[in-house]
């Protein structure tokens, strides 16, 4: 016969009905001789009928305080939905769904500047001429340069940096829809998905900063995304015309 | 609040709505933390529930914070292929066996707590000590107390503790037949439990 202490070790999966048949009749056999067994068994049914019936209970205090809080930290380095797919959100949702560390975006920033790179080259080739560097893109009116802060070292916000560069920016647009009809279509084609390529992270740069507006790191990278765009417009607005 | 076991062992929220958690979780995942607060309430009884057994009742609080703020951040992942609750109860499970310890220690804690399990299965106890199965719990050792608030509590079987836990079934097996005899020493005795 075994010893108590492995009829013991086998009562816990007699209760859940796990033994083998073999296993389970002589265990049986055990239980119609051994009353230690026997209320064993019946414990045990009992820890597991209660454990089964344990109620749902309630955190004693409210803890969406500090959960909305750790949301609202959570938004630094997050872009609000409506930035990328065009949806509107009400005023004190908080943006969320596509987020960027500061490497994802430093990482996003080097394709940036491959993109437009390529295609102010290939415009400039169209043109005839050497592409501007960077520095020198300046369209009228433009004269900052990508520091993030102001005079005063204060982080520049979203706004501010958007109506530094709106001026410039909708005078270059302006010079590139005369010009369109007197391009040739696989230039407006290489301009406009360009363009597409440029808007879609400035967006993603401006609601990140929208998230974050102390941080200098992503003044400077709106900035830099939006001499981007001025730098592409400008490579196509030197484009010669078709007669 | 009432709950019902499913297929898979684990058991759903009766109260709460699949309809209005799916459309909640969509307004949620596109940033409307108003709809986050209404899963928040109709779901926190059984996080925190869940999170009390698992990591005690000390810590229960923070790490239900920690659970909502973590499916926040996944939300977008939520395809509703499964309800809401259950979604976010297995994201909970995941987050609360994932605060105690790296895992390449869990096993050797579950194991090391073999000897203290059966001091507690042997221990003789006070009938003045007896107590309810939630302040039971609290008592067992870390390891124990998770395999049994799975397998007995939550419904798991051997197999997917084992593969939660990092553990053997056998081990599984044993921690949980040692969890129940510790337990019925704290516990009434059948027709005198109120």
């Amino acid at each position: 016969m075994a010893a108590m202490h492995e009829w013991t070790e086998m009562l816990s999966e007699y209760v859940d009905s796990g033994l083998e048949p073999a296993s389970r009749q002589a265990l049986e056999a055990h239980l119609a001789a051994c009353d230690d067994c026997r209320a064993t068994v019946a414990d045990l049914q009992h820890v597991v009928r209660h454990a089964a019936a344990l109620p749902e209970r309630q955190p004693p205090r409210d803890l969406w305080a500090g959960i909305a809080e750790r949301i609202a930290a959570d938004r630094t380095m997050q872009s609000p939905a409506r930035h990328v797919a065009g949806r509107a959100i009400a005023p004190g949702r908080i943006g969320r769904v596509f987020r960027f560390t500061a490497s994802q975006l430093a990482v996003a920033a080097s394709a940036l500047i491959l993109v437009t790179a390529t295609a102010v080259w290939l415009l400039a080739a169209r043109s005839g001429g050497a592409p501007a560097p960077v520095a020198e893109a300046e369209a009228p009116g433009l004269r900052f340069a990508s520091t993030g802060v102001d005079a005063s070292g204060v982080v520049l916000t979203a706004a501010v940096v958007q109506a530094r560069y709106a001026e410039p920016i909708a005078a270059l647009e302006q010079a590139l829809a005369e010009a369109r009809g007197h391009l040739d279509p696989e230039t407006i084609a290489v301009v406009e998905q360009s363009l597409a390529t440029v808007d879609t992270a400035l967006e993603e740069a401006r609601a990140a900063l929208e998230a974050d507006p102390g941080s200098r790191f992503l003044s400077r990278h709106f900035e830099n995304t939006m001499q981007r765009k001025v730098e592409l417009l400008r490579s196509a607005s030197r484009l010669p015309l078709r007669t | 609040m009432s709950v019902a076991p499913v297929a898979a062992g684990i058991r759903l929220v009766a109260q709460s709505s699949p309809d209005g958690d799916r459309a909640d979780a969509a307004a949620a995942a596109a940033g409307d933390s108003a709809a986050y607060e209404r899963l928040y309430r109709r779901h926190v009884g059984r996080i925190w529930t869940l999170a009390s057994r698992i990591v005690g009742a000390d810590e229960a609080d923070d790490a239900t914070q920690e659970i909502f703020v973590r499916a926040w951040q996944k939300l977008d992942r939520f395809r509703g292929e499964s309800s809401f609750g259950t979604w976010l109860y297995r994201l909970g499970v995941n987050v609360l066996l994932g605060r105690r310890s790296a895992d390449a220690t869990r096993h050797a804690r579950i194991v090391s707590d073999e000897p203290a399990i059966a001091r507690h299965a042997t221990a003789p106890v006070r009938v003045d000590l007896r107590m309810d199965m939630d302040a039971a719990l609290e008592r067992l050792p870390h390891g124990a107390r998770q395999v049994f608030v799975l397998h007995d509590v939550e419904g798991y079987t051997h197999e997917e503790i084992g593969e939660l836990l990092e553990v053997t079934t056998g081990t599984s097996k044993s921690q949980l037949h040692r969890a129940r005899m510790a337990l019925r020493t704290y516990l009434e005795p059948d027709g005198r439990h109120a």
